[in-house]
This record gives structure tokens, C-alpha cells and sequence, in this order.
């Protein structure tokens, strides 16, 4: 159990936080932009709140007692990404936010490339610690090496 | 440093004298510890054998069994993960998932794996998954934090 609270800390509450947090910022930001002459009524502050919560909800499908294989956790990550379109659509549905096709495509297009992007930073991130501990790891036996040498 | 060996003795012995104990001679003190250190495994057929610590890849717990991985065979050995952590984390195996022991000192290359994960390419082509979890003591043995 407490493996799993620490999966449920660590993908779904932390991420409903960031982008709950990060929702409440760029709404007023594009709002004061792009519509600013716009009024919304106290229900409209809920929506960063929903969003955050429909958007790290699907992060649960990637848990699992046993290690995932490579495989299991990329068809994992095919899954919490069409979840994830599933909802935000399903959302934008329910506020009457479609207005033509086109609108639709724009916001699943925005979906797929934000994910995608998250997933290469945290790609490229986990490529530089790799490289940085083989590189420490080959000095560390050749450190070993010299060693021997001297014996 | 001066390296002094000297012959004719009936058990082997290595002292080493220091100033004061670092990092170094800690280093030092398990790298001849492992040098000796033998462990009996169980082949094909309940055969005992001992294997040097340093042939020895990982170790896996697969349900109640542990097993020790050299490059080429594979060996029986009657003892707990977690007892064998203990035991041998001073002669550089490191615990990389719930159920696998590596050899530090084997491990070829890292590389990423999805999810926060990593691969450890071990020098006889293996690969072996460092879970998330894990990786904070990957990081304090190669570093040695």
C-alpha cells in the first residue's frame, strides 16, 4: 500500500498541483490577452482544479506492483495520453467549447504535442544522468585499475 | 603510496598503514576483502561451488529462489536478497530493484529507460532495469556520497 501512496504522490497528486497551479496562471494570462473584455462568474475558478484533476488521473494506468518492461510502459504511456485527450475533449464538450471541427483538432493537436514535449524533457534529462554516471563509473574502475597496477 | 609485499608466510595478510582513515583506504580495505571473498553457490544438480565475488554480475530473486548470474552460468545460491545486501555492499553490489543485486564493478554503460528508469549494460551484454526507486544508491556507489 504505502508503494502505491507513493505512486499516487509522486504521478497523479504532485502533477493535479503543478497544473492546477499552472491553469490559474495561464488562464488570466490569455484571458487578459486574447478576450479581456470577458466576465466569469466564482464556478469558472473550479475549472483549473477539474482540469488538473481529469488530466493526472490517467498518470494511475502506468502503476503497477511488478517492474513494467519497456514495451508495457510505452503501451502505457499510448494509453494515459488518448485518456488524457479523452478528458480534456470531453471537458471542452461539456462547456460548449467546440465551436467548428477545426477547434477540436487544434486542442488534440495541443494535447499531443504538450505530452510529447514533457516526455522528451524527461527523456533528455534522464540521458544526461546516464551519461554522467558512466562517465563517473568509468573513472571509478579506472581509478580501480591503477590500483591493481601498483600492487 | 610505498607497496610492500613480503613472501614465506602461512596465511595471507594485508595491513595498511595510514595517517588517518578516508575514503581512499576504506576503498582500499574492500577492494582486498573482495579479492578473498568466495561464496558457495549450488549448480546443476545441487553441485557446490565456489564462486569469487568478483565473477559474479547480479543476483536475482525470482519467488523464492536466489540466483547468482556470472557472465556465462547461472548458480543457486541459498541465501536471501536482502541477507546478500547486506552482507555485500561494501564489495560493491548495489540493490537496483526489488528483486536484483549488481555488480557495480560490472556494469559496462547506463542508459535511459522510460518512466524514470534505467538500463545497466552489464559487461557480458545483459540488461538489466534500475528501478526509479533504486537509483538514489546507484548514484551514492558511483559517487560514493
Amino acid at each position: 500500500m504505502s508503494e502505491f501512496r507513493s505512486f499516487l504522490f509522486r504521478n497523479t497528486i504532485l502533477p493535479f498541483f503543478i497544473i492546477t497551479a499552472c491553469i490559474s496562471i495561464a488562464i488570466p494570462i490569455l484571458g487578459f490577452i486574447f478576450i479581456p473584455d470577458q466576465k466569469f462568474g466564482y464556478e469558472a475558478l473550479f475549472s483549473p482544479a477539474i482540469i488538473g484533476l481529469a488530466t493526472s488521473l490517467p498518470s494511475l494506468v502506468k502503476y503497477s506492483k511488478r517492474e513494467l518492461s519497456v514495451t508495457e510502459i510505452k503501451i502505457r504511456s499510448i494509453i494515459q495520453l488518448i485518456l488524457i485527450e479523452a478528458m480534456v475533449l470531453l471537458l471542452n464538450y461539456i462547456n460548449h467549447a467546440f465551436t467548428n471541427f477545426s477547434v477540436l483538432i487544434s486542442v488534440v493537436i495541443t494535447v499531443l504535442v504538450i505530452y510529447v514535449t514533457v516526455m522528451a524533457v524527461l527523456y533528455l534529462n534522464d540521458k544526461h544522468t546516464a551519461e554522467t554516471l558512466t562517465k563517473e563509473l568509468v573513472k571509478m574502475k579506472k581509478q580501480q585499475l591503477s590500483r591493481n597496477n601498483n600492487k | 603510496m610505498d607497496v610492500e609485499i613480503k613472501t614465506g608466510f602461512e596465511n595471507e595478510r594485508a595491513i595498511v598503514e595510514c595517517t588517518e582513515i578516508t575514503a581512499e583506504i576504506e576503498d582500499i580495505k574492500s577492494y582486498i576483502l573482495s579479492k578473498g571473498k568466495q561464496l558457495t553457490v549450488f549448480g546443476y544438480e545441487e553441485h557446490t561451488y565456489s564462486l569469487k565475488l568478483d565473477d559474479i554480475c547480479y543476483f536475482e530473486a525470482v519467488d523464492e529462489h536466489v540466483f547468482a548470474y556470472t557472465a556465462d552460468k547461472t548458480y543457486e545460491v541459498k541465501k536471501r536478497l536482502y541477507e546478500l545486501e547486506n552482507l555485500y555492499s561494501s564489495y560493491h553490489f548495489v540493490r537496483c530493484s526489488k528483486s536484483v543485486l549488481i555488480n557495480v564493478f560490472l556494469v559496462e554503460s547506463i542508459s535511459p529507460a522510460l518512466n524514470g528508469r534505467f538500463f545497466a549494460h552489464m559487461l557480458n551484454g545483459e540488461k538489466i532495469i534500475i528501478s526509479r526507486q533504486y537509483v538514489p544508491q546507484l548514484k551514492k556507489a558511483i559517487f560514493g556520497e
